[in-house]
């Protein structure tokens, strides 16, 4: 089942098209890997399937759901880590995602904070503010303000910005305890492609917002059998 | 909880946690306390000097005696310095708290956050409005409190029922006044780029509120108009300045909230001080005020519709 689609998906900046028309699918459980270099159009991309943009023209939906016509449904079913991810830094941990899963419609509030902190092996720290803490903690309460409200489908954008390779590391076990454990379906934005070779199982390839391939890992791995690494293909797809 | 609710819960909070509304605040309650101690000590010397005076009179076998001059002047006439005040620091505490609104929300970057989760950005500007009106309404009520309680040290008559409906008035005037100034503060904190332009374009409307369209209403000195008092002198009914004024004086808020104020007040020597006249001759005002507020929403709400919060910078 697609949990994702678009359909000539474009954007256009007063003269700059942002993103040219997109179509993808994302099918139930996938982990899904947009990769580009700066400026190829993932965070757009992004955006507006997390409703916060809107498309030029073109469609795109959620769980079968509208992002332009059924914004609040599509907002029910997705969780978003934006790139460098912000809170109210005089709050604390629990006092932020307390105020985001009351916007978000969460019930046993409470229950939900604390049991998402154990799933982030982060309890201990709900009590500290935000502005003390680190990127990778950060992060974590980014994490946790996403699933808070289990979604079906979890936007991820650049969440390895900034980590140093342990956070790096514990991201990754993450974002696959949610696919495996929680059957979430994740979407990444991602330009660091070892991870995608250890996370993901499909990839996409996004040049000055143009989708140039598409592909399951599993196809991409056996269709670039001579080229060494997933670095090596990327650069294989982008050259032609 | 609706998410109206929770987002204007969030914002009395948060203001509530600004160090700089309290810091205005706090200003601002002082000087209706420090009008109070003024009031108070000014019919403190002219009581006293009215009281040797009669006793000198007496002694003198003077038989005719002046009234205590204070005893002419209406009870709520001891409030009249609270326009000014209002005027004055109100307005400017009401773009701070309108202003905090909406930046401190667009400096975190918290707004991608907020903006999508399942909730209407309607909702969100709603909640915003109904946060500021509780906490503004706050300091109205705080300042009211205090201006009410102060009357219990000066040697007037107790306020009566009329004295009650005209305070009540007059406080909701000024609500209703300072309400704009934080909705202009809370436009233009959605609408800008710059953290400072942000904070000094409503400066600027409310310097044109408060003393250039005034002047230019009624050709008095800008100062003068601060106060609520009678006209000085005849306003020139010629010319240019006939058409300006025909085209400011419906936007001088600023010289209507005075103006309404004084006679609500009783302070306007000129004016039937009874609500029921005071009404019919401001009715078109008080329709300017509630106008301002609800264009001042719908542009607000326009312009966060179109809010993009993905890589929203804000410049200092």
């Amino acid at each position: 089942m697609k949990v994702i689609e678009t359909q000539n998906l474009t954007k256009l900046y007063k003269d700059v098209i942002a993103l040219d028309s997109l179509t993808l699918s994302v099918e139930r459980g996938e982990i899904f890997g947009l990769l580009g270099h700066n400026g190829a159009g993932k965070t757009t991309a992004v955006s507006i399937l997390t409703t916060l943009v809107n498309p030029t023209s073109g469609a795109a939906s959620i769980c079968g759901f509208d992002t332009q016509t059924d914004r609040i449904e599509v907002q029910k079913h997705i969780g978003y880590l934006p790139e460098n991810v912000k809170f109210y830094d005089n709050l604390t941990a629990y006092e932020n995602l307390e105020y985001l899963a009351k916007l978000s419609g969460v019930k046993n509030i409470r229950q939900k904070i604390y049991e998402t902190l154990e799933f982030l092996d982060f309890i201990g720290f709900e009590n500290k503010k935000v502005g003390e803490f680190s990127k990778g903690m950060r992060q974590r309460v980014g994490i946790a303000q996403a699933i808070l409200h289990s979604p079906d489908v979890l936007f991820l954008d650049e969440p390895t910005s900034g980590l140093d390779p342990m956070g790096i590391k514990n991201l990754r076990e993450i974002i696959l305890r949610l696919n495996t454990e929680k059957q979430m379906t994740i979407f990444m934005n991602t330009h660091l492609l070892s991870e995608v070779a250890k996370t993901c199982t499909t990839i996409g390839v996004l040049s000055h917002g143009k989708m140039i391939y598409c592909d399951s890992l599993e196809n991409t791995m056996h269709r670039f059998k001579d080229e060494s690494s997933l670095e090596d293909i990327y650069f294989s797809v982008e050259k032609n | 909880m609706k998410a109206l609710t929770i987002i204007a819960f969030s914002e009395i909070q948060s203001l509530f946690r600004e160090k700089i509304i309290y810091s205005i605040a706090s200003v601002f309650i002082f000087m209706a306390i420090l009008s109070s101690y003024i009031t108070w000590a000014t019919y403190s010397t002219v009581g006293t000097v009215y009281s040797s005076s009669i006793a000198f009179m007496h002694q003198h076998g003077i038989i005719e005696i002046p009234t205590n001059p204070f005893h002419q002047i209406p009870t709520l006439a001891t409030f009249d310095n609270l326009i000014v005040y209002i005027t004055l620091i109100g307005t400017l505490l009401a773009i701070v708290v309108g202003h905090r609104s909406m930046m401190r929300e667009r400096i975190s970057g918290i707004l991608q956050l907020v903006f999508s989760r399942p909730i209407l950005k309607r909702d969100v500007l709603l909640g915003k409005v109904l946060g500021l009106a509780i906490v503004l309404l706050s300091v109205v009520i705080l300042t009211a409190f205090v201006s009410i309680v102060s009357l219990w040290f000066l040697p007037l008559q107790l306020l009566t029922t009329t004295d009650v409906a005209h305070l009540l008035f007059f406080f909701s005037l000024s609500f209703l006044y300072m309400f704009f100034f934080a909705l202009i503060g809370l436009l233009l904190s959605i609408a800008t780029k710059s953290e400072s332009l942000a904070l000094f374009i409503p400066i600027l409307i409310w310097v044109g509120i408060t003393f250039v369209l005034p002047e230019l209403s009624t050709g008095q000195s800008p100062t003068a108009l601060l106060n609520p008092v009678t006209l000085l002198q005849v306003p020139p009914a010629e010319g240019l300045f006939q058409q300006i004024q025909f085209v400011v004086t419906p936007m001088s808020l600023g010289w209507h909230y005075t103006t309404i104020s004084g006679e609500v007040l009783g302070s306007s020597l000129t004016a039937d001080h009874s609500l029921k006249q005071i009404l019919a001759d401001h009715w078109v005002h008080i329709i300017t005020f509630i106008s301002g507020i609800v264009f001042t929403v719908l542009f607000s709400s326009k312009y966060l519709e179109a809010f993009n919060p993905q890589g929203d910078v804000v410049k200092e």
